[in-house]
């Protein structure tokens, strides 16, 4: 209990700094927590919720399931969190939950969820204040969205992951559970699908 | 890699402590009935030697038998074997995916959940297994269960056993690719 | 030697990305400066990457803390599991004390098959414990969480200091 970063952690907490949880290192929280300190679950949660509702909003489509999906994720951490091993990397580990969560959620609700017309997203579109521009924007995102919508779940995973994400190729092989030569090979082919079905589906939008 | 490799369960300090001990515990029991009947001794109360000796075979046959059989990699497929308890075989092609977990379920040694059917035989260094399609699998070589989605067991060397998995995975996608 | 087109082609990608070592992103370098299908695949593969980029961005996660813990605490409540568990072990620990204690009392019995006995009763007990430790330190975990962040709620909101990272 009175190691090191546990005992940063409750200075931390002492002294209300807001800041002070990105100063500790992922490996440093799953340290504390595994030592007892499961306040160091409060940092996690806090740095993973937005990219992991990210990923699991653009996996899923819609953005209440992936509230309750993102929930799900981290009580799964919280629980099996303590028996990882050394070496993790809790990114990736992460990132790995989230994923197998999203194939469960596909499996019980037995076909894919509705294209959501997530209204939320639209305002949010910084745009210029030319209606004109801003309404192809929207027609483009709009356009992009649907493409990602369409594309088989795995290579949207990997496209999200990889660029929406930014997670590196290890780290993807991973979340999804696959070795590194097939995470390059997967990626290659989901921008080409990607691409192929964008032209397709909105001919002459070149 | 068309070579067959085998990965040991049983040899992991934690495995062959627990396991182990449990298996000696248990086999304890008949055997001193037995030794007691050899030498001419009355047995306790409730117990013949009928019962006894079919106890020590029952006790052998589930626990004893792991020891002896380790999974294999082949050139298509993951054989996977508990003693006499299970042997079943994943093709490549319809595996989906392959992590470390830590996810474990209660009871031993075979246990066949709602998705998943674990085989573990105790809960460290566990690899979950994903599969394409839902596959059956015979439990003590003779009953089938249910089809599932995933298959949990235990490797002694855990990251080299998944990397090695990873890898024919792959290669074999793609030469399900090229065709 | 194979072509070198046919291997520079699927590694593309990876190049894009920067996930190449040294000794492969030059000979994808090198070949790049030289082969118009493959400069066109790269530009391709580019273009998936600027349309991607134009998604917009996700909706802030909304608040989730509250329920979070919510759940959580009704998860150790409701480890009904767990529980039913450890009512197992226990039972097994007392009968395995009784046949203890039988073992003890039947001085009729050689002393090597007591003391057989009792080490069989004990073994297992031990192995059993191995297994059941690390389901009672989850479920401790899990109710000192939840007890902890119950403690919290009406005092000083310690977590939604966090809303902001």
């Amino acid at each position: 209990m009175w190691s090191l970063p546990g005992m940063a952690v409750a200075a931390m907490e002492s002294e209300g700094l807001r800041s002070a949880p990105a100063s500790l290192s992922d490996a440093d929280l799953v340290v504390a927590f595994k030592t007892g300190n499961t306040r160091a679950f409060d940092a996690l949660f806090a740095r993973y919720r937005q990219p992991i509702f990210a990923y699991i909003y653009r996996s899923v489509g819609a953005a209440p399931l992936a509230e309750e999906l993102t929930q799900d994720v981290f009580l799964k951490v919280f629980q099996y969190l303590r028996r990882t091993g050394e070496n993790l990397s809790v990114r990736a580990w992460i990132y790995h939950i989230a994923t197998t969560t999203c194939i469960d959620a596909y499996r019980a609700a037995s076909r894919r969820p509705a294209l959501v017309d997530d209204a939320a997203a639209l305002m949010a579109a910084p745009g210029g204040i030319d209606p004109m521009a801003r309404h192809l924007e929207r027609e483009r995102r709009h356009e992009v969205r649907s493409t990602l919508d369409a594309l088989p779940a795995q290579y949207r995973q990997a496209l999200v992951l990889r660029q929406l994400q930014g997670l590196a190729y290890a780290e993807i092989a991973e979340a999804l559970g696959i070795s590194v030569e097939a995470v390059t090979s997967l990626i290659h082919r989901a921008r080409h699908a990607f691409r192929a079905a964008y032209a397709q589906q909105w001919k002459g939008e070149e | 890699m068309t070579d067959t490799i085998r990965y040991s369960y049983t040899l992991a300090p934690k495995v062959a402590w627990g396991w182990g001990l449990m298996t000696l515990s248990l086999l304890l029991r008949p055997l001193s009935a037995l030794a007691l009947a050899a030498r001419g001794r009355p047995l306790p109360e409730k117990e013949t030697v009928q019962g006894t000796v079919r106890d020590t075979i029952l006790l052998a046959g589930i626990f004893v038998s792991p020891f002896f059989t380790r999974h294999e990699l082949r050139a298509d497929r993951l054989v996977l074997r508990q003693g006499l308890n299970f042997g079943g075989s994943i093709r490549y092609r319809d595996i989906a995916a392959v992590h470390a977990t830590e996810r474990t379920a209660t009871g031993f040694p075979l246990r066949l959940y709602p998705h998943t059917l674990f085989l573990a035989l105790w809960p460290v260094n566990l690899v979950a297994i994903r599969l394409r399609r839902p596959q059956s699998f015979r439990l003590l070589h003779l009953v089938p269960g249910w089809k599932v989605r995933e298959v949990v067991i235990n490797v002694d060397q855990r990251d080299a056993f998944i990397t090695d998995l990873r890898r024919r995975v792959a290669a074999a996608a793609e030469i399900g690719e090229a065709r | 030697m194979a072509d070198p087109h046919e291997t520079v082609q699927p590694l593309l990608s990876a190049y894009l990305d920067g996930e190449l070592e040294t000794e492969r992103r030059r000979l994808v370098e090198a070949h790049l400066a030289a082969c118009p299908v493959c400069q066109e695949t790269l530009a391709s593969l580019r273009a998936a990457d600027d349309a991607l980029a134009t998604l917009a961005p996700t909706p802030a996660v909304p608040p989730m803390e509250h329920e979070f813990r919510r759940r959580l605490r009704r998860r150790s409540a409701r480890s009904g599991l767990a529980a039913s568990l450890v009512a197992i072990f226990a039972l097994t620990a007392w009968s395995l004390l009784l046949e203890l204690k039988k073992v003890v009392r039947h001085k009729d019995m050689p002393l090597w098959f007591r003391l057989t006995r009792a080490l069989s009763a004990l073994l297992l007990l031990a192995s059993l414990s191995g297994l059941f430790r690390e389901l009672l330190r989850d479920v401790r975990s899990l109710a000192e969480y939840a007890w902890l962040s119950g403690e919290k709620r009406g005092g000083e909101r310690t977590h939604d200091r966090y809303d902001s990272l």
